[in-house]
């Protein structure tokens, strides 16, 4: 085992972390799928209004990425299709039935699994919907399977704030995270990583077979999957690694076990602005107000399918991300505006800068909502950016690659390994308000259709 | 404050949306509005969603906050200046200008400056030998207010103008420039120049690359050297540095030379005595600059004829604290340029002989005397025109301090080299950036041998 110290960073201590105990939800009366959270997909749908579903039966298909499909998480019936611009499904809902009848899908032999091929394995996962949990780098995308990937990084620890802890979402699902496990290691001839927080490490961890683990402390993003590859095994030209959480590959090992769809999901439930906070066992793609008792929410809320860092708003009938294990509920703040907020030390206001003088008396938790803080502005560099990142890159000098279409420069300077996560907190901290993950993705675009 | 909340709120009404009344110039009463309340924009919908408190504003308003002591000072230090002056003057035999001159009948009347008739009256006659606390700051501020107002003026005005036509928000760039340049230009500068030097520096060195944070050297210094260049009799020998009332400076005669010009003389009287036979009884510089009546601590507080408000190490020193305590300000760029300008004129010392002109003068003095505390504590840290690696700034900033020592020692006709040497720099940034990035680029390839 390596332990490695992260200094550079900042861990943004928001109000509003999740109690660390599970509960179960009540089963959500609306299941959905958002394909839009699936970068660069091509969807084509495989059912139509007023269809009867099983679990795990196909929903739709990825064009631009052959095999892969997603399933539905529930029995019942597709009751609406969302169309929203050029008739990309937005959202497909489905009405759960009181039971669960399961989809016939491909099942893997949980006994014979380290005899089984790479091939069977992929397509297996394929065809059950659960091959898009597996990410690559770079691009951040689901994995492409026509590359054998140096190594997989499974992903114990999360330091984003308020983010669900791995530790506690596979709780009791030891047995299920050692098949994932298994799983993973035909998918790849190099190492199977497990990354996790330095100190005692939850029983789930400990005697883990087939997994090199590496121990990782200090300010986020200590624990993304961008910081570890950096740290442990940075990619070479041409070099692929896949990654996911130590949840999903629990989540694998499950449907290896039962042979079935594996329904459920530990998310944890945080903010402010959220009625109850705790972990929820959930099924899989359930309606968001699920989450939170049933009432809608009222008044000036943001409800984020993901953390304050790299998730993504959602609207009030909005469902659980497929990726999503945090659930942030903030105050929006569009009616808070502060007389001279610019000139006053603001002793009370969060900031990575020592120019608001929080430093001076620091809390354990501020609140935060959803607001700019400023106005957007070209970039003047005074250090913020460079003292968020512990990789060995430039970011200013890479944003500016980008934004100049050089892409060769940008490639040089690091772009391939980046994603929107690995800058999120220069974007958190720059005074001039750049939306530096925007650029960054941008740049990955155009290094997809060039390069 | 609810009013004025409501008030904002109503206002806004009239040009944040497209098509409404005033829309055409929502960037001028933008800035007024966000300078007033915070504004609530909210964070786009797939994040970050959360974001740290400190904006472009609050960046700039520290940096005005550091610069506080430097201005105050030179509220201060340009009275106490000129009723210095004054004095010498008079005990020389020359007129007090505050007293009526010549032949009842054919007198000339006294000259009073504006703010001093405002508060004491068309009969103010001060005693200029031992002026009170109030007689030197209402003379200081005489002086710099207008200069302040002028820079402000014409500077935010084109800001203005040209965010309007970009259709964009202005940036915060010029509040501290417009300091910046009041405080670096001689007290006793014409306004009207101040003003042609503030416009052809902001159109010119920074709207046309595109604004703040796109521009390539300083703004203030820019203003400065065009004023330098462009008008050299206003802007430098041995008469420009102590102020006078009306346009006619009424202590002309008076000679004020910078402890840096004394310094410079050295090498110049020496030649003078050897070419004519005599052997060299000069002395160092550094007797040279005490001759001219100017300790060290002396330059140190800032108690000495220069520019308007840069001649004060101390205040320099108590806004680098500012700066690099809130982390808003290069602290590398700075320790950088004073370990340059030391061990560039300890070496200057040891191969000059040690005597001859400001080549002798001993590293502490370097430190004090000028500009360059000011400048590298306020206008070589300038975020936009210096590198942006922490190595580079290393080598930025040694450099400024190494070339300030040249240009001091080196260049007899103008002996204050900061204002050169970070321009000079400024131009060499992006390639002492280019090379530390392409070490950065060749290390992250080694690690794939």
């Amino acid at each position: 085992m390596t332990t490695h110290t992260i200094r550079k960073g900042f861990d943004i201590k928001i109000a509003g972390p999740a109690e660390a105990k599970i509960e179960s939800c009540p089963e959500p009366v609306l299941v959905g799928l958002q394909p839009a959270e699936f970068l660069g997909i091509r969807p084509k749908l495989l059912v139509k209004e007023g269809q009867e579903v099983a679990t795990g039966e196909p929903v739709l298909l990825d064009k631009s990425r052959p095999g892969v499909q997603l399933v539905a998480p529930a029995t019942g019936r597709v009751t609406k299709v969302v169309l929203g611009q050029r008739r990309f499904p937005d959202r497909i809902e489905i009405t759960p039935a009181a039971e669960d009848r399961f989809f016939d899908g491909p099942r893997l032999d949980a006994d014979r699994l380290d005899g089984t091929s790479r091939d069977e394995v992929i397509e297996a996962l394929e065809g059950a919907g659960l091959w898009p949990y597996l990410r690559q780098r770079p691009l951040g995308k689901i994995a492409a399977k026509d590359r054998v990937p140096t190594a997989i990084y499974v992903n114990g620890m999360d330091t984003e704030p308020l983010a669900a802890d791995p530790a506690v979402a596979v709780q009791g699902r030891g047995e299920a995270l050692q098949a994932g496990i298994r799983l993973l290691r035909r998918l790849t001839d190099g190492p199977v990583y497990l990354t996790t927080a330095t100190g005692e490490q939850p029983a789930e961890f400990r005697g883990l077979q087939g997994v090199e683990q590496h121990q990782f402390s200090g300010p986020h993003p200590a624990g993304l999957v961008g910081t570890h590859i950096a740290q442990i095994a940075p990619l070479g030209p041409d070099q692929v690694v896949w990654y996911l959480k130590a949840q999903e590959a629990a989540t694998l090992g499950e449907w290896v076990i039962s042979g079935r769809y594996p329904t459920h999901r530990v998310v944890a439930v945080a903010g402010s602005a959220a009625p109850q906070r705790r972990y929820c066992k959930v099924r899989q793609g359930a309606a968001l107000l699920t989450l939170t008792g049933g009432q809608p929410l009222g008044g000036d809320l943001r409800v984020i399918n993901g953390t304050v860092l790299s998730g993504v708003a959602s609207d009030a009938m909005g469902v659980l991300g497929f990726y999503a294990q945090t659930v942030s509920i903030i105050p929006e703040g569009s009616d808070s505006r502060e007389l001279f907020g610019w000139a006053r030390p603001q002793f009370g206001r969060l900031s990575a800068s020592r120019a608001v003088f929080s430093w001076l008396m620091p809390k354990d938790r501020y609140e935060l909502d959803a607001r700019l803080n400023g106005g957007p502005r070209h970039i003047v560099n005074i250090g913020q950016w460079e003292r968020m990142t512990p990789l060995d890159i430039h970011p200013t000098f890479l944003v500016r690659a980008v934004q100049a279409g050089d892409l060769e420069e940008a490639i040089n300077l690091g772009l391939l390994e980046v994603t929107e996560e690995d800058v999120a907190l220069c974007t958190f901290a720059d005074p001039c308000k750049i939306e530096v993950g925007q650029i960054i993705r941008e740049g990955l675009d155009l290094y997809e259709t060039e390069g | 404050m609810k009013l004025l909340r409501n008030l904002v709120d109503s206002g806004r009404k009239l040009y944040h949306e497209p098509g409404s009344k005033l829309h055409g110039v929502w960037p001028l009463l933008d800035a007024f509005e966000t300078f007033l309340f915070t504004p609530s924009t909210p964070t786009g919908k797939s994040g970050p969603h959360v974001r740290d408190y400190i904006d472009l504003k609050r960046t700039m308003w520290t940096v005005i906050v550091a610069l506080v002591p430097c201005l105050l000072w030179s509220f201060y230090n340009n009275g106490y200046q000129h009723f210095l002056a004054i004095s010498q003057f008079v005990a020389n035999g020359g007129a007090n200008p505050y007293l009526a001159q010549g032949e009842v009948g054919a007198a000339i009347a006294p000259q009073i400056g504006w703010l001093q008739w405002v508060i004491f009256g068309s009969s103010y006659a001060p005693d200029v030998a031992a002026p009170g606390f109030g007689d030197i700051l209402v003379f200081g501020l005489q002086q710099m207010l207008p200069i302040l107002f002028v820079s402000y003026f014409v500077g935010l005005n084109i800001e203005g103008l040209f965010a309007v036509l970009r259709k964009e928000e202005i940036s915060e760039g010029y509040l501290v420039t417009g300091i910046l340049i009041a405080l670096i230009v001689p007290a006793s500068v014409p306004l009207w120049q101040l003003a042609l030097a503030v416009a052809f520096a902001v159109v010119l060195a920074k709207e046309v690359f595109g604004g703040t944070g796109t521009n390539i050297f300083n703004v203030a210094l820019i203003a400065r050297a065009f004023l330098f260049f462009a008008y050299p009799a206003q802007m430098s020998g041995d008469f420009v540095w102590v102020a006078g009332n009306g346009s006619q400076n009424l202590i002309d005669g008076y000679s004020g030379p910078t402890a840096l010009a004394a310094a410079a003389q050295t090498k110049l009287e020496a030649n003078h005595l050897a070419s004519e036979g005599i052997p060299d009884l000069v002395g160092s510089a550094a007797e040279a600059v005490e001759a001219a009546g100017y300790t060290f601590w002396d330059l140190f507080i800032g108690l000495v004829p220069g520019s308007a408000g840069e001649t004060s190490a101390l205040c320099a020193l108590i806004g680098a604290l500012v700066l690099v305590v809130t982390g808003v300000g290069s602290w590398r760029t700075m320790v950088a340029g004073v370990i340059g300008l030391v061990s560039a004129s300890l070496l200057m010392m040891v191969t000059a002989g040690g005597l001859d002109g400001i080549g002798g003068l001993p590293p502490h003095y370097h430190l004090v005397m000028g500009g360059f505390a000011f400048g590298i504590v306020f206008m070589a840290t300038d975020p936009v025109s210096s590198p942006e690696t922490d190595r580079s700034k290393w080598i930025y900033g040694f450099l400024i301090g190494v070339t300030t020592v040249l240009v001091r020692a080196v260049n007899p006709a103008y002996p204050e080299g900061v204002m050169l040497a970070i321009l000079l720099l400024n131009a060499f940034a992006p390639t002492i950036d280019h090379f530390v990035i392409a070490a950065n680029i060749r290390r992250r390839k080694a690690r794939f041998g």
